[in-house]
């Protein structure tokens, strides 16, 4: 079963490059913040949690059943695809905006939210209320402060550049 | 993609010792089948046998037919020609690992992930269509995906599927007829209660012999003997001998012998269940890593083989479970990724800590000390009841101080350590015990020494109307006496286990000193097993016996021929097994490659002078574990 991740051309370019470099260590960051001592496997698996988000195919939190393989459940299986769904959404509207300042989403934190809840349900991870408040006030500063690089080069700026002061705003 | 040893760090190869899976499973797989002996070797019934019979076959049966139960369940099929690619895949990597025989490959219509199961020579390997085709796809390209084929192999590489599958079934059936058991007693119970308020519903013949066969069956000494239920009895007679059976005494009884058993046991296979499955896991890991030279191709495995999108529902039970931190260590049957990656990197971590593992063993002796508390099982085991908990601690410690000694974490206070732990629970019931009956009886003499009758009447299985005064209104002398030989058998169990356990951690320390390097594997594994099983022999048959005797002041016991002609012969016997193993030395070692006895101890590897193959000493093995 194939799980449509909103923009997905914007989200696999999310899974190549700078931005992949950007979504591993935030993503890490951000775990390291709120669990600890998942930081450590989770660095083994992101690679492999981007590429499955950007092929579609989100890892979820398979049934832990006797005789077979086992599954995991790490926060990174929730946390990288809503990562690269919002960093895929900024990018989007960034692409499609004349002025790099008017992209930023209205309440970005309200945005992360959902994003992470939405992400938590369709991947099984359990996010507890203040992991996720934790979490979302992490990723919409990220975003916002991406957002503000963005649109401190000013209208008319050339996209790469514009795509290259995001990210490292976001990093 | 060619798997093969790459070189990585030095670390323990647990696969090469005494197996924790295989001593785990051996001690709950006696534990189920000897409650249930214990519990029904006191009747003199046919039909009881015939239970037990019927135990062996049914267990026997859901073993064998577990492959077409688990068709059913998951609706397995076989795979089309476009899994061809996955299929060699499989064939390549068994005949790498040495298997006999490739497990057939099933597939089931979802997304679940690999899984394997198995009979004797029917060996299967299954996983969900979309899983199969990703796998397909990327058949010998993708090393983690050849990680987790390999896990699934190790799987049947160290017997798993026999080992398990035949646990499980005994458990499944045991957990049967132990409430088939149960509920057929109290049935009858039922019914011959029944008889009395209404004696028209049965004739006389059947009342009693359904209360007759209700009691027997569960050791009840009841008194009317068998011969009561003679044909040519009258009327009278026959309701005389019922009046002398007491219903109420009868159902605690039965409650006595059923309940508590089922019950504990119930909790403690929930708990070592789930862990077996969890140890087993981490032992094919190491396997697979060792294969692989890469253990971190198998973490990233379990993410990239997870279904995709939203996983499979989790019941309202599993779900609570998981959340419920006390009872988290009743859920998952896999250790976390966390855990997986920490073994990997240490295996030493698969040794649970002492504490832990003391915990485990208390647990297992409550369990033991209750079964052993029902009415038939003291009949059998009364002459030894120090038997299961000296043999089990023995075992479990004893395995748990090799596995810590090879990777040079053993300490020697650990054994007294570990069975300290374990035998605090049964101290603390005691001393709890022990102050409440002399509370009571301070303050209300007459009905604790009733209330004192009547448990023991239940505990001995009387079923008989007479008023017992068992104690002669001084019941004070009885419970110091019962208390002081309860609170004495612990030392001597304590001792008992700490001394064998260390002197069979000390075998293997001299025997490992002595076959470091180019020595050890299967001749060094053997010898291991040989002595774990001559001390667990000598201390069942040889040192109990004569020492339970000192212990309950049988003087007549101790003084007996067939003490002497038994027991003395089996604990010399088995202190020069033990001692034969421990000086003999071991056979020369074989290249596994070439199968030449000319390996070099180069220190930290060792080389084959024949082929030139390398290989790290034993009991260690080398892999690395990396993020990509």
């Amino acid at each position: 079963m194939n799980v449509e991740l909103p923009g997905i051309h914007l989200v696999q370019r999310m899974a190549h490059g700078a931005s992949r470099e950007v979504i591993r260590d935030l993503g890490g960051r951000m775990v390291g913040k709120v669990r600890p001592d998942e930081l450590d496997v989770s660095m083994f698996v992101i690679n492999a949690l981007i590429d499955r988000a950007a092929s579609g195919e989100p890892a979820s939190v398979g049934d832990d059943r006797e005789f077979g393989l086992g599954a995991g459940e790490l926060l990174a299986m929730a946390l990288v695809p809503a990562l690269m769904e919002l960093l895929g959404g900024l990018v989007g509207r960034l692409e499609g905006a004349e002025d790099p300042a008017s992209v930023a989403h209205p309440d970005p934190l309200d945005e992360a939210r959902r994003t992470l809840r939405d992400w938590a349900g369709r991947t099984g991870v359990r996010i507890r209320g203040r992991e996720l408040e934790r979490l979302a006030g992490e990723l919409a500063g990220s975003l916002q402060r991406g957002a503000e690089a963005a649109a401190s080069l000013g209208p008319g700026a050339p996209a790469g550049q514009v795509l290259s002061a995001l990210l490292q705003g976001v990093g | 993609m060619a798997t093969g040893t790459a070189p990585g760090q030095r670390r323990l190869d647990v696969c090469a010792l005494p197996s924790l899976t295989t001593v785990e499973t051996a001690m709950i797989v006696a534990l189920v089948t000897g409650a249930l002996l214990l519990i029904n070797l006191g009747a003199p019934s046919l039909a009881l046998w015939g239970v037990l019979f019927l135990l062996v076959l049914l267990t026997l049966r859901g073993f064998l037919s577990w492959p077409e139960r688990m068709a059913r369940k998951h609706r397995l099929s076989r795979p089309g020609p476009e899994l061809a690619p996955l299929r060699q895949r499989i064939r390549e990597l068994s005949w790498e690992l040495g298997l006999p025989r490739p497990p057939v490959l099933a597939v089931s219509p979802g997304s679940e992930g690999l899984a394997t199961f198995g009979t004797f020579r029917r060996w299967y390997l299954w996983c969900g269509r979309d899983t199969a085709r990703r796998l397909a796809e990327r058949a010998g390209s993708d090393p983690a995906l050849d990680a987790a084929l390999i896990h699934e192999l190790c799987h049947f590489q160290h017997g798993d599927h026999l080992r398990v599958g035949a646990a499980r079934a005994a458990l499944r059936t045991g957990a049967l007829v132990m409430a088939w058991t149960a509920a057929f007693h109290l049935g009858l119970m039922a019914a011959a209660m029944d008889v009395f308020t209404d004696p028209d519903d049965l004739t006389p013949d059947e009342m009693v012999a359904l209360l007759y066969e209700s009691s027997t069956r569960s050791g009840l000494a009841v008194p009317p003997p068998p011969s009561g239920l003679d044909e040519r009895m009258g009327w009278d007679d026959k309701t005389a001998r019922v009046d002398e059976v007491s219903p109420r005494r009868v159902t605690l009884s039965l409650l006595f012998n059923t309940l508590p058993v089922a019950a504990v046991l119930g909790l403690l296979l929930l708990i070592s269940w789930r862990r077996l499955h969890r140890t087993r896991e981490h032992y094919a890991d190491l396997a697979a890593a060792r294969h692989l030279g890469d253990g971190g191709a198998l973490i990233r495995s379990l993410f990239s083989l997870a279904p995709p999108g939203r996983g499979p529902g989790r019941g309202w039970l599993r779900s609570l479970l998981a959340r419920t931190p006390g009872l988290a260590l009743l859920g998952p049957a896999h250790p976390s990724a966390a855990q997986r990656l920490s073994a990997l990197r240490d295996p030493r971590a698969i040794v649970a800590s002492p504490w832990r593992t003391g915990l485990w063993l208390a647990a297992f002796l409550l369990v033991v000390e209750t079964i052993l508390q029902s009415t038939s099982a003291v009949m059998v085991a009364g002459r030894s009841p120090m038997l299961a908990s000296v043999v089990a601690g023995y075992l479990l410690i004893s395995v748990h101080g090799i596995l810590r000694a090879s990777g040079g974490q053993y300490r020697r206070r650990d054994i007294p350590w570990i069975m300290g732990i374990a035998l605090v629970p049964q101290v603390l019931l005691i001393a709890v015990a022990g102050v409440y009956i002399a509370v009571t009886l301070a303050l209300a003499p007459q009905l604790t020494e009733a209330a004192l009758n009547e448990t023991v009447a239940n505990l001995s299985g009387y079923g008989g109307t007479e008023e017992l005064d068992l104690f002669e209104g001084n019941p004070t002398a009885y419970l110091v006496q019962s208390l002081v030989v309860g609170l004495l058998r612990l030392p001597a169990v304590f001792l008992l286990v700490v001394v064998a356990s260390m002197i069979t951690v000390g075998i293997y320390r001299r025997l490992i000193s002595r076959t470091a390097g180019m020595g050890g594997g299967r001749p060094v594994l053997w010898r291991v097993y040989a002595v774990l099983a001559g001390v667990a022999v000598g201390l069942a048959g040889g040192v109990l016996p004569g020492l339970t005797a000192i212990i309950q002041g049988d003087v007549d016991r101790l003084t007996s021929p067939a003490l002497w002609l038994v027991s003395v012969p089996i604990a010399l016997g088995s202190a020069i097994v033990v001692l034969l193993t421990a000086v003999l030395p071991p056979g020369a070692p074989r290249c596994p490659a070439c199968g030449e006895p000319e390996l070099a101890d180069e220190g930290d590897f060792v080389l084959c002078r024949a082929c030139g193959a390398e290989r790290p000493p034993w009991p260690w093995t080398r892999y690395s574990v990396e993020a990509a």
